[in-house]
């Protein structure tokens, strides 16, 4: 498939998140040429979320790069620490594209704890706070593990499992849409028809810890 | 023919050696009647077999022109198709215009807030 043509399948299926919306995942493991250190240093840079490579999911569209969502807002408030470990409040905000209204963007706060279980290994997860303000996702848990040396990975390289689960809210989800479709003019119905929204979070969280991987 | 004829008058000549030669041209001349027959049914043939080409080159002619015809509308089509394909271009790039974020909460009121703290702006 040509590329441009791919950017319109994968507008197509990662545009908007899915009306009947429910939990979907990834899971997947890269191994980085990186020492732990450093993952650890790229993973838990919470301020700079937004301005780190990932942070814009673009594709080619007919020759045209579109951008179809953007992290505008990453910031963080730490908890506490306690030597290396620590415990943090992200909050994030994303810009889909078209949508202009900001009370639109999706947006969460995160609770997010680093805990070392070993010199050359840590995990990271990040829970969605449900009692704090948050619009498109109803619930998100981002889980890292870092180690390494890990087996089935080189000696000087780090195994990085990841896995996401998030529940996006089919009300939210309506209203960015709509929000989207009425800023897409003659495009509305082509975007309207072929999107498969299920797949809107779990692109972009795919593509953005594949994207801080590879500045490993 | 003349030949024989004078052949045949001559009177110094043995009339049974007449008789012989007036049979070997009788024969020679029927020989002669029916080569003449299969040449003319051979030509009849090669007349019918050209006629069936004129007949395959008339319909080839008529394949070859509504071909053109054919290949001239997909081209006009492909020339719709790229300006169409322009058009898009052009759409998308007016569509997908980047624009500048909308103000949002900070971190700070969201920590203050509740759930529905957004929903309520």
């Amino acid at each position: 498939m040509k590329p441009r043509f791919f950017g319109l399948f994968a507008l197509t299926l990662a545009f908007f998140p899915n009306a009947q919306a429910g939990e979907t995942s990834i899971s997947e493991h890269h191994c980085a040429p990186a020492s732990v250190q450093n993952v650890h240093t790229l993973f838990t840079r919470y301020n700079e979320y937004s301005r780190m490579p990932g942070a814009a999911y673009t594709v080619d569209l007919a020759g045209v790069n579109v951008e179809l969502i953007r992290m505008v807002k990453s910031q963080a408030k730490q908890v506490s620490s306690t030597g290396k470990d620590s415990r943090n409040n992200v909050w994030m905000v994303l810009q889909p594209a078209l949508v202009e209204e900001g009370s639109l963007y999706p947006r969460f706060l995160l609770d997010c704890t680093v805990k070392w279980t070993g010199t050359n290994r840590f995990d990271q997860l990040c829970t969605l706070q449900k009692d704090k303000q948050h619009f498109g996702l109803d619930d998100l848990r981002m889980s890292v593990r870092v180690i390494q040396g890990e087996k089935g990975c080189g000696a000087n390289q780090s195994g990085i499992q990841i896995d996401v689960k998030m529940v996006s809210n089919p009300a939210h989800v309506e209203r960015i849409k709509a929000g989207a479709l009425g800023a897409a003019g003659v495009l509305a119905p082509l975007l309207s028809v072929l999107f498969d929204e299920d797949s809107f979070f779990r692109e972009y969280f795919h593509f953005i810890y594949g994207e801080w991987i590879k500045t490993l | 023919m003349e030949i024989f004829f004078y052949f045949v008058n001559k009177n110094s000549i043995n009339p049974r050696m007449k008789k012989c030669v007036s049979i070997l041209f009788l024969v020679f001349m029927v020989s002669a009647c029916g080569q003449a027959n299969t040449a003319n049914e051979h030509l009849g043939s090669i007349d019918q077999t050209a006629k069936e080409m004129r007949d395959e080159l008339k319909k080839t002619r008529e394949f070859l022109d509504t071909a053109t015809t054919q290949s001239q509308r997909i081209a006009d089509a492909l020339v719709s198709l790229q300006t169409l394909a322009q058009d898009m271009v052009k759409i998308i790039q007016t569509t997908f215009v980047k624009k500048p974020p909308a103000a949002t909460d900070d971190i700070d009121s969201v920590l203050g807030g509740s759930a529905n703290e957004g929903e309520k702006k």
